[in-house]
């Protein structure tokens, strides 16, 4: 061995720090200032809020949309119903589908429902042009001919804004209101009570 | 390498790496605030301080990073003649004054070759530098020592600098390094 490492090593190995002082570093090691965003008592808090507030956010995204569809659906019924209690006379006068749709050539969609039990239980009395939303419809007149409970039926195509309408049943304006769609046209029947939910 | 740290307790880790740090500043003071700061620091990021060599880079970073990134401590090479007039007493002594006269990466070369038994593969692996270079940096620090030593016991010997005093030439030794 070399001598001078010796010396070397002898010299390094006298060098020691006094115990307490040792104790010290070795303590000031578990004192460590963590920084509050590493650490875990407040960054699992922060997180929990964080992850609420993504939460509330989405739930608030969601009582928006479902408001606004709710807005939709009631401003719908509300014209519905208002236009049924106007009661106007139809522009023409027929029983047949076949001559309505023939005597309402702006419309290009079928004007029958297809729903077999409705329409086996309300005879067609006539129709006339109306708009639903802004967009063009027909408002046909019914009657249910056991009852002789008076109906009027809306039929206009889908649109993005009426396709957000889920099939149901409402109260409005003292009368009830029921959506429903048929492919692309979309149904609303307004009357005294619920008509029977039949579907082909 | 001797590095087995598995096997240190805290407190002998805490020891070495004060050695380690005192071989880096050769001042005890900045020795011990450079290992107290390098073990709050590995303990905040690991938790925990179990590795002597970790220990050991951690210590050297912020030696890097305060002392010589600041100029704190001033690296110029020592002029033998400077030294060789400046008298020295007591064989402890003699050797801690010694050491201080050498710059510290001859320093911490010594000490982890000598003391902690790196080799020179080792330490140019730590350092980053080619092993020859390493090799060259602890025989010019062993023969300043030495000479150093010489002129000490036979102060009315004039001192001879040799191309090995002068640490800007590099020097190869034929025999290599008992470590390296």
């Amino acid at each position: 061995m070399d001598r001078l490492d010796q010396q070397l090593r002898d010299y390094y190995q006298e060098q020691k720090l006094p115990s307490a002082k040792v104790e010290s570093i070795l303590e000031s090691g578990t004192l460590v200032v963590v920084p509050w965003w590493r650490s875990p008592r407040h960054v699992l808090p922060l997180a929990a809020v964080f992850v609420f507030a993504l939460l509330g956010l989405g739930f608030m995204a969601s009582s928006l949309t479902t408001s606004e569809t709710s807005q939709l659906a009631y401003s719908v019924a509300k014209e519905v119903a208002k236009a049924h209690n106007k009661a106007l006379a139809p522009e023409v006068v027929t029983q047949s589908y076949t001559t309505l749709q023939a005597q309402l050539h702006r419309v290009d969609f079928s004007l029958q429902p297809k729903a077999d039990a409705l329409a086996a239980a309300c005879t067609l009395l006539g129709g006339r042009y109306c708009s639903i939303q802004g967009e063009l419809a027909a408002q046909l007149r019914l009657q249910d001919a056991r009852t002789g409970t008076l109906y009027t039926l809306f039929v206009t195509k889908e649109t993005p804004q009426l396709e957000k309408l889920k099939a149901s049943n409402r109260w409005v304006e003292g009368d009830n209101v029921r959506f429903w769609r048929e492919g692309d046209r979309f149904f609303a029947l307004a009357g005294p009570a619920p008509p029977p939910i039949r579907t082909k | 390498m001797n590095n087995t740290a598995d096997e240190l307790t805290p407190d002998a880790l805490v020891q070495a790496g004060y050695r380690y740090a005192l071989s880096l500043t050769h001042h005890p003071h900045d020795a011990e605030d450079l290992v107290q700061q390098a073990w709050m620091r590995l303990q905040h990021r690991y938790g925990r301080v179990d590795n002597k060599a970790v220990l050991f880079k951690a210590v050297r970073n912020l030696f890097t990073d305060r002392y010589r990134r600041n100029a704190i401590v001033v690296f110029e090479p020592i002029e033998d003649r400077e030294f060789a007039d400046k008298p020295v007493s007591g064989a402890s002594q003699d050797l801690d004054t010694l050491l201080a006269r050498l710059r510290s990466e001859e320093r911490e070369a010594l000490f982890l070759n000598a003391v902690e038994g790196y080799t020179a593969a080792e330490i140019s692996e730590l350092w980053g530098q080619p092993r020859g270079s390493i090799l060259s940096l602890i025989h010019r620090a062993k023969k300043k020592l030495r000479d150093w030593t010489a002129q000490h016991d036979n102060p009315r010997s004039s001192p001879s600098p040799t191309p090995d005093d002068d640490s800007t030439q590099p020097h190869h030794p034929p025999g290599g390094h008992p470590h390296g």
